[in-house]
């Protein structure tokens, strides 16, 4: 129920990606707008990225994934980039509730479910599921809350209070 | 049944309902706070939940931190917005030069012993000194918490961080922050609340706030400091993971750049060069930092080539330091006194380092680029061993020069 299909081309990062690093506390004060924002993520990542992050891609990241800040921009400027979901071996707690109240889909799972450029299609639910079309390969995720699927269903936690109401007790399992 | 630990106690007072470790959980949250930095988009959050007057404005707090005085219009109109909000709706505003959101809510009153707080930013943690169970959210989080009154969470398993003994002189809660930096790594306290015991510990309060400030390096979800009198009741507690401190063995810590984790013995570093030095932050800018530093400069000079900045984490702490002498000392030294607030801690204030130069700060985190300049290194230590390498121009050990 409320699974959402995902595809997209897998971006690696390295392991300990601070928010920090996916953007900065300057930029953020200097630029309001998330869309103008997102033209400066990963510019101080101390080994540059290749090639830019561009819409569609899936970030593919190692241990402690935006680990540092609990600001929720570095959530926003992701979904601004057109980052359609991030895998990640393990990501800190308050990335992840902001990914989850943003429904921004995230999940835990090893960098070498793929290689750079791999096209990946993702099950987003409870039994959660990657498979990379590149490689013809299958790989379970770490279980995903089910309170995280329904929010990513309804587009975040504020669009489900204001549809609902908080709180949403049905949602906890 | 299994005895509950404390955040099991709060987080099911807060429920009206027992709760358990993996349970998730709608709370009653006690207190929220904003910055400047997530003031924009908490706000907005907030209009977009329908507006108007949240219904207990006097449990929501603005605080005016992250970039004060204002340097640019733009943030003068985030600041202006703040202010209007406070006005309209009522809200607790804390304003430009009051302090930092981490120390100056607790002077003020606003966050108490034994409450369920969420403030929009990680070091949220830093009030678990004081027996708060205080966490570290998002916009989203702090929007919905300051509307409704309530917000989901997962209640966490414990863990318990025992500290024993007492410090040695020039050694800070700091240096015990730092080395637990080392040895936890980014997620050596996943998703856990930190207990902080100590019973069997002579620490001052800013020091041990200093420890809880950086559980927030350790992926914690919150450290919380247990009392005395409540000990006995946690008797046969389970916990995910124990650590034990021995204070006196603490020697002083420094981390290299680029991460907070990367730490080493001061000594093992000495005679670096440093340009930029800085005592501040909710990390090092207590009363208790401030006279670390003061100490160590009272008859010296900041060395040449060499200069010291100085941000009080509150108007408090300020008025204290200058009632001490201590802003005299640091002032006679050579130190550019700043105002209370989070100075160039994060880049978004004055005191932004050049390309190639060593800064060495009291901080929190040294990530590339935190001080708003990407090729600046940054290391992180005590107000002590930073004013020692204010005196010298180097990275210098406290203990050897000034308390040996
Ligand atoms: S002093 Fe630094 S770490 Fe603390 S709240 Fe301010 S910017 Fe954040």
């Amino acid at each position: 129920m409320n699974a959402r299909h995902i595809e997209g081309r897998a971006r690696l990062l390295p392991d300990a990606v601070n928010t920090d690093y996916i953007i900065s506390s300057r930029r953020k004060r200097q630029i309001p707008e998330m869309s103008r924002l997102a033209g400066y993520i990963f510019e101080d990542l101390p080994q540059p990225l290749d090639e830019p992050v561009s819409p569609g891609d899936i970030l593919v990241a190692g241990e402690d994934f935006a680990c540092g800040s609990a600001m929720e921009a570095a959530v926003d400027v992701l979904i601004a980039s057109g980052v359609r979901a991030v895998i990640a071996r393990s990501a800190a707690r308050t990335f992840h509730r902001n990914a989850i109240n943003g429904g921004l889909p995230l999940l835990i799972a090893h960098r070498d479910v793929a290689d750079e450029g791999d096209i990946l299609q993702i099950c987003y639910a409870a039994d959660g599921e990657i498979y990379n079309a590149t490689r013809h390969e299958r790989v379970r995720t770490v279980p995903v809350p089910d309170l995280a699927v329904r929010l990513a269903a309804a587009g975040g936690l504020i669009k489900y209070c204001r549809r609902e109401g908080m709180p949403p007790p049905g949602l906890l399992p | 049944m299994a005895v509950e630990s404390l955040v099991e106690r709060i987080m099911s007072r807060q429920c009206g309902a027992q709760c358990r470790a993996g349970d998730y959980v709608v709370a009653r949250v006690d207190r929220v706070y904003i910055t400047d930095a997530s003031a924009p988009s908490v706000l907005d959050r907030m209009e977009q939940l329908g507006g108007g007057r949240p219904a207990h404005p006097d449990r929501i707090a603005l605080v005016m931190d992250h970039y004060v005085p204002a340097p640019s219009p733009g943030v003068a109109e985030v600041h202006r917005r703040m202010r209007d909000f406070s006005r309209r709706t009522g809200c607790h505003l804390s304003t430009e030069g009051g302090g930092i959101c981490h120390q100056v809510l607790g002077e003020q009153g606003f966050i108490r012993p034994g409450e369920l707080v969420v403030g929009a930013d990680s070091h949220t943690v830093t009030y678990g000194a004081y027996g708060t169970l205080a966490l570290g959210v998002g916009s989203t989080d702090a929007a919905v918490a300051a509307v409704t009154g309530r917000l989901w969470f997962r209640v966490p398993d414990s863990a318990r961080l025992r500290l024993r003994d007492a410090l040695q002189a020039g050694c800070s809660g700091r240096d015990v922050a730092l080395k637990l930096n080392g040895s936890m790594g980014p997620s050596g306290a996943d998703y856990l609340c930190v207990e902080l015991w100590t019973g069997e510990a002579d620490i001052e309060p800013d020091h041990l706030s200093a420890v809880a400030n950086a559980s927030a390096e350790w992926g914690a979800k919150a450290a919380v400091s247990v009392r005395e009198e409540d000990a006995a009741s946690f008797e046969g507690a389970t916990y995910a993971a124990e650590w034990d401190v021995d204070l006196a063995s603490v020697e002083p810590f420094i981390a290299l750049p680029h991460s907070p984790h990367r730490t080493v013995p001061v000594r093992e570093v000495r005679g670096r060069p440093v340009q930029l030095c800085f005592v501040g932050t909710c990390a090092g800018g207590t009363l208790g930092d401030l006279r670390g530093a003061a100490n160590v400069l009272r008859d010296a000079k900041v060395a040449p080539d060499t200069r010291l900045l100085v941000a009080p984490a509150s108007r408090g702490i300020y008025a204290r330091a200058l009632r001490e002498g201590l802003i005299d000392v640091l002032h006679a030294a050579g130190a550019v006194i700043l105002p209370a607030g989070c100075g160039p801690c994060c880049g978004t204030a004055n005191g932004v380092p050049a390309a190639g130069e060593t800064v060495i700060s009291t901080a929190c985190r040294n990530y590339r680029g935190r001080m708003g300049n990407a090729e600046a290194e940054i290391y992180l230590a005590s107000a002590e061993t930073v004013a020692a390498a204010a005196a010298s121009g180097c990275i210098e050990d406290p203990r050897e020069v000034w308390y040996g």
